[in-house]
C-alpha cells in the first residue's frame, strides 16, 4: 500500500477519534472545568502566548523583509506561533491552569507522550525523504514534537513540585 | 500572608485539602494557595469555604 495513502488514512481515523472523544467528553462532563484561580491564570497564559506571537511574527516578517529567511518566511510564521503556543502553555502551567480540574493529568501526559512519539517518526520520515518539497514538512512535524517536549516536561516538573509542597 | 485560621478550622474539621476543594468546586492548588496567602479569593468562593466550614467571614478572613 501507498504510504502517502497510509499516512491519510492514519489521519482520518486520528482525527475522527479525536472528534468522538471530544464529543463525548462534552456530553458526559460538561467540558473542561476551571477554577476562578485557574481562569485568571490562563488569562495571563494567553496574553503571555498573543504578545510572544505578536513579537515573534513581526521579527520575523522584518528580518525576511531585510533579507529573505531561507526557506521563506512561511516556516518561521509557523515557527512564532509554536513560540506563542509553548510560552501559553508553559505559563498556564505555572498558574496551574492547563489540565482542567475534570482532567486527568497522567492519561493527559500519555496522551502527549504517544503525540511526540508520532511527531518525531512523522517528522523523521519526511526528513529523510526522497521528495525534498518534504523535508520542510518534516521540519514542521519535529518543531510540533518539540513543543510538546517542552509542555510535557514542564507538565511533570510543576507535578514534581506540587507533590513536595507540604498539606 | 498565610491563612492559619483557615488551616486551623479545615483541620478541625478532619477535611484534606482535596476534600474542601471538593465542597466548594475548585482545584485542591487553589486551596493550597489561600493557605499560603499567595492567592486572594473572590467573596463567592470565600462564602463558600465559610458555609463548608461553618464559619464566618469574619472568623476566617478578617485581618485584624
Amino acid at each position: 500500500m501507498n504510504y502517502y495513502l497510509l499516512g491519510v488514512l492514519f489521519g482520518i481515523v486520528f482525527a475522527l477519534g479525536a472528534f468522538l472523544v471530544a464529543i463525548r467528553k462534552k456530553r458526559h462532563s460538561g467540558g473542561c472545568k476551571y477554577d476562578e484561580r485557574q481562569m485568571a491564570g490562563r488569562g495571563k497564559a494567553f496574553q503571555a502566548g498573543f504578545f510572544t506571537l505578536l513579537i515573534a511574527g513581526a521579527v520575523c516578517n522584518i528580518w525576511d523583509y531585510a533579507s529573505p529567511l531561507p526557506g521563506g518566511s512561511f516556516p518561521w510564521n509557523v515557527g512564532a506561533m509554536l513560540l506563542g503556543v509553548a510560552v501559553f502553555a508553559v505559563t498556564a502551567i505555572h498558574f496551574d491552569a492547563y489540565v482542567a480540574m475534570n482532567d486527568n493529568p497522567r492519561r493527559f501526559l500519555t496522551m502527549g507522550s504517544f503525540f511526540i512519539i508520532a511527531m518525531a517518526m512523522t517528522g523523521l520520515a519526511n526528513l529523510y525523504s526522497d521528495r525534498p518539497e518534504r523535508r520542510m514538512i518534516g521540519i514542521l512535524n519535529l518543531s510540533v514534537g518539540f513543543v510538546w517536549v517542552i509542555i510535557v516536561a514542564a507538565l511533570l516538573l510543576h507535578r514534581r513540585g506540587a507533590k513536595k509542597e507540604e498539606e | 500572608m498565610k491563612n492559619l485560621r483557615l488551616k486551623a478550622a479545615r483541620a478541625a474539621m478532619d477535611l484534606s485539602q482535596e476534600a474542601l476543594a471538593q465542597q466548594v468546586g475548585v482545584s485542591r492548588q487553589t486551596i493550597n494557595a489561600i493557605e499560603k496567602g499567595d492567592y486572594n479569593p473572590t467573596i463567592r468562593l470565600c462564602l463558600a469555604i465559610c458555609h463548608a466550614l461553618g464559619k464566618t467571614l469574619d472568623e476566617l478572613f478578617w485581618e485584624e
